[in-house]
Order: structure tokens, then C-alpha cells, then sequence
């Protein structure tokens, strides 16, 4: 599933509590001020939504929401799977 | 009530035990939180059982007439701070596989011991249950992930995670060890993961 900035922030919304109407691409992670499990809650609730797959590496890179948004159109779960399957072989 | 003495190593261990079950809670009710379809059930029982072992062991201390130790950091917090924070639901269940192990295997020591206090012994046995329990679904949920992240990763994963687990764990040895050798074991014999 596409992941779009409006499906996405909605999410977040749900997660976290933060209004759906503060939320911008260029909103930072550190401006919503969550508890670090807060984020894993997020990070794995978008990630069972968009059917995704984030790696520590991929979270420790997005600082947005906008790279938040874009992490979960090129993490999709086959392309993870054949990327660790390429790295393990 | 049992009347025999607890030695004051027993009381911390005991303590210990209690201040990680209470973390283990912690964590799976978060978990709890976000996690969907059939794990759902699992680790909001799991989430349970957790908070019901700190309820026993603190039980248990009050039954022995004693307040627990207090305690700093818990085990988990050290492993998860070397770990890092779980990026997904496969890892979530991977640091619990490995750290679950390591319970049976703390928990089957002390149970072994024979100067174990009958009430301690009575605790560990009702909790061995519920561990051994959390193993097996967490590894039947590892085995149903493997569709969605693959083997190589998950196998990966386990192997990062459980060396991280064996520094940790040698690190608390060098910390607490003294602690434990009222089990009648050297430090040695804590090294490396046992599964049962
Ligand atoms: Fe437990
Ligand atoms: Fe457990």
C-alpha cells in the first residue's frame, strides 16, 4: 500500500496523541518529544500498516515525518527480505 | 509460614528477580499496546504473566517477613541498551527469545541449588511454567515471521542479540557475581546461554 503523507500522519496521530492538524513533513520526531518505546510503538504500528520493514539503521536516518513517509515507500517487506537473502548469500 | 533463615544474598537475588519481572511487564504492556493479529493474545497474556511474577516474588519476600532490596538498573534495561531499541516486531520477539532463555536458565540454577529457601523454591517452580511457556510462543511466532522477514534475517538477528546478551550478562557477573555464589557455583558456570 502507497503510503501517503495524509495516511501516514494519521497513524502517527493515533500513536502518539499528537493532533493530526500539528503535523507537517517537515515536523521533527524530537518535536513530538516521545518517550523512546513511544517511537517503537509508532515505528511498528506504520510498519504493520504499510506492511514495511524498518532496520535500527532506517530509524536512527529519518528525522521527519516526511522521512518517515518516504522510509515506508521504499521498505516494503519483499524488498527487505530479498535485500538480507542478496547479503546473506 | 517457613520459618528458615534467608541469607542476605537470597534477599537481593530475590529482589533482583522482582525488579525484572516488574520490567518485563513494563515492556510487554507497550508492547501489548501496538503489536496486532494473533500475537496480540499472546503478549498481552505474556504482558500478565510478567506482573504477576513481580506479585509472587514480592509475596514471597513478605511471606519471609522482608521488604525487597532496592535496586538500580534492571538486567533489561542494560540489554536493551546494547541491543538498541527494537526496530520492528520480529526483533521485539527476538530480544525476548533471547532474554526469556536466560531467565530459564537463572531460574533452573537457583532452583537446583539445594539450600534454596522452600518458599523461593515453591515461587520459581509456579513461575517456571509461564517461561517456559513464553519460549515456546515466541519461538512459534519467530517461526510465522519468517514469512515476512525472511530466515536469514531472523537467524541474524537471534545471533547479534544473544552475543549481546552474553556481554551484559558477563558485565552483571563482574558487578553482582560475589551476590551469587551462595548458589554453589562459580561465576564460571554462568557464561554462555542455557535454553532449558
Ligand atoms: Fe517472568
Ligand atoms: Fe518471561
Amino acid at each position: 500500500m502507497q503510503a501517503t503523507f495524509a495516511a501516514v500522519a494519521e497513524r502517527i496521530s493515533v500513536t502518539s496523541g499528537v493532533a493530526v492538524d500539528r503535523l507537517r513533513p517537515e515536523t521533527t520526531l524530537k518535536e513530538l518529544a516521545l518517550d523512546s518505546f513511544l517511537l517503537v510503538e509508532m515505528a511498528v504500528d506504520l510498519q504493520e500498516e504499510f506492511d514495511a520493514i524498518f532496520t535500527q539503521e532506517d530509524l536512527h536516518r529519518v528525522s521527519t515525518v516526511g522521512d518517515l513517509v518516504e522510509l515506508l515507500n521504499t521498505s516494503g517487506a519483499a524488498d527487505v527480505r530479498a535485500r538480507a537473502a542478496a547479503d546473506h548469500g | 509460614m517457613n520459618k528458615q533463615a534467608v541469607s542476605e544474598n537470597e534477599r537481593w537475588l530475590l529482589s533482583y528477580y522482582r525488579a525484572s519481572e516488574i520490567n518485563g511487564a513494563l515492556f510487554f504492556g507497550r508492547v501489548a499496546r501496538t503489536v496486532r493479529g494473533p500475537l496480540l493474545v499472546d503478549v498481552t497474556h505474556h504482558f500478565t504473566d510478567e506482573a504477576n511474577h513481580a506479585n509472587y516474588w514480592t509475596k514471597c519476600l513478605d511471606d519471609m517477613d522482608l521488604t525487597p532490596v532496592p535496586q538500580n538498573r534492571a538486567y533489561q534495561d542494560q540489554y536493551l541498551e546494547a541491543v538498541g531499541m527494537p526496530a520492528n516486531v520480529m526483533e521485539v520477539m527476538a530480544i525476548t527469545q533471547v532474554f526469556e532463555k536466560r531467565v530459564i536458565g537463572q531460574y533452573g540454577r537457583h532452583q537446583r541449588y539445594a539450600g534454596t529457601h522452600p518458599l523461593a523454591k515453591a515461587t520459581i517452580q509456579k513461575i517456571m511454567l509461564d517461561e517456559r511457556w513464553h519460549v515456546k510462543y515466541v519461538r512459534d511466532a519467530l517461526a510465522d515471521l519468517s514469512g515476512k522477514y525472511g530466515a536469514e534475517l531472523i537467524d541474524t538477528t537471534l545471533a547479534r542479540f544473544t552475543a549481546a546478551d552474553d556481554e551484559v550478562y558477563a558485565k552483571t557477573l563482574e558487578e553482582y557475581g560475589q551476590r551469587l555464589e551462595f548458589l554453589g557455583e562459580t561465576t564460571e558456570h554462568y557464561h554462555g546461554t542455557e535454553t532449558e
